[in-house]
């Protein structure tokens, strides 16, 4: 996107209205993705902040050679993986057991109900693995290629592939069990 | 059985809105750490080495916006004065033009940073003079030029009052970026879209005929309820001008498009425009 070209740019020149530009732009994926890994909106909003703060210190020296929505939702994966992976260090392997991220969320604005639809999916996604959940996210929400969702989790484009072939299977699986209901 | 298709789409519809507390937090590390360095005049030299590849990717997507608009076939309903299926023929003759596109964004008043921004490209292409590229906002621009078959790319800055030549690579010369491969795509999506035609009316001066497209693709851009119209000059059958309005969350985006053809390409504005006083620091 050209726009994105330009305001990187100028956020490389120091100009604050660019990054509060592309702050506004990306914010609500960002926050989307985290949560939909985390399942969790406040360390949903934490993750996001983090890649925020680690972006505006880059400015001057920052190089755009893609997409910049798939560089920041890369970063939100990474970060929101390596916050998950601290979780489990500190409350144990048990971590999948957290509020689904339609419920609990004390502000309504944060709620990602839109139907019933998404409601059976959010919990569909909850009982993915996470690697098949980060998988299947960053290809279908994310719209990233297998190779570079295979370069951002450090594994084979053949890993990724079974990943998300599996992770489908299990959503259709958990979809149509709930659709038949 | 959900289709992955259908799972595909179901997923894509998921949508958490950032909190104002989130955006409070982020909006304010941006001030708190870029306060004062709004107007720098003496650029770092990695901001330097940076524009090198981004301006070549900005060329490269430049051109294949450009190959965008000239492919773009649109088939309307009879009795339309235009020929609209005869538009890309005619451009396809076309030796030279000039576009500019111009992207206005403007926020709700209740979001946390309101204050509109504006961007603005002016691409110019010539098979015999070259390429040249302007990108500005807030009345300032960066302007690129590259000759015709060179393998190098002058980056002007009167800002700054700078300028450098630089090489591009030779993978990269006449490739496109990524995000930008498929062109015909594209067109293909556009042309999905339902259509009504406008009738007429004057752009400039010009007696113009328009369409109207809903949802236009808007490259990479997610707007809701976007409407794209094209407008042609009826003496040449040429497209005068593309407009695209939609809704990003809380902010209106509107996207202005306008060309000129041919002999309305003054060969001048090819011609790397370095006045006196400017320096080369990198040379």
């Amino acid at each position: 996107m050209l726009e994105d070209k330009w305001l990187i740019l100028r956020f490389n020149r120091g100009e604050k209205v660019a990054l509060h530009r592309l702050y506004d732009k990306y914010k609500d994926d960002l926050v989307t993705l985290a949560t939909a890994l985390l399942l969790d909106v406040s360390a949903a909003e934490d993750v996001v902040h983090d890649v925020f703060v680690s972006f505006i210190r880059s400015a001057g020296r920052f190089r755009l050679t893609g997409s910049l929505k798939g560089y920041l939702l890369t970063c939100v994966a990474n970060r929101a993986r390596n916050h998950r992976k601290a979780a489990q260090r500190r409350h144990g392997p048990h971590l999948e057991e957290v509020p689904p991220m339609t419920s609990g969320a004390p502000r309504p604005e944060q709620a990602a109900i839109l139907g019933e639809q998404l409601d059976h999916l959010n919990r569909a996604l909850q009982q993915l693995p996470y690697e098949q959940r980060e998988t299947l996210l960053l290809r279908c929400y994310g719209q990233m290629r297998f190779a570079a969702i295979a370069n951002a989790q450090g594994v084979s484009i053949n890993t990724v592939q079974g990943r998300y072939r599996y992770a489908i299977q299990k959503l259709r699986a958990v979809l149509d069990c709930e659709a038949d209901q | 059985m959900k289709s992955e298709k259908h799972i595909n789409k179901l997923v894509q519809q998921l949508h958490v809105k950032a909190s104002s507390h989130l955006d409070d937090r982020v909006h304010g590390d941006i001030d708190k750490a870029l306060a004062g360095e709004q107007t720098t005049t003496t650029p770092p030299t990695g901001r330097r080495i940076m524009i090198g590849p981004m301006a070549k990717l900005a060329v490269a997507a430049a051109v294949v916006m450009a190959v965008m608009l000239g492919l773009n076939v649109i088939d309307t309903p009879g009795g339309s004065g235009i020929a609209w299926a005869q538009i890309p023929s005619r451009l396809a003759d076309i030796d030279a033009f000039i576009f500019s596109l111009t992207i206005r964004v403007a926020a709700d008043e209740a979001t946390a940073n309101p204050e509109p921004t504006t961007a603005q490209w002016i691409f110019y292409l010539s098979e015999e003079h070259g390429f040249r590229m302007d990108m500005g906002g807030d009345g300032k621009f960066v302007s690129w030029y590259v000759a015709p078959e060179s393998q190098t790319m002058i980056t002007v800055i009167p800002d700054e009052k700078t300028w450098f030549e630089s090489p591009i690579p030779a993978d990269q010369r006449g490739q496109m970026p990524e995000e930008y491969q498929d062109p015909a795509d594209y067109v293909r999506r556009f042309l999905d879209r339902p259509y009504k035609e406008l009738g007429r009316s004057v752009i400039d001066g010009v007696a113009v005929e328009g369409i109207e497209v809903t949802d236009p693709p808007t490259d990479g851009e997610k707007l809701e309820n976007a409407v794209g119209r094209m407008w042609v000059d009826m003496e040449t059958e040429l497209p005068v001008r593309i407009e695209i309005e939609g809704k990003a969350g809380a902010q209106t985006a509107q996207w202005l498009m306008d060309f000129k053809w041919a002999e309305a390409v003054d060969p001048a504005v090819f011609e790397p425009n370095i006045s006196a006083g400017y320096t080369a620091p990198l040379q």
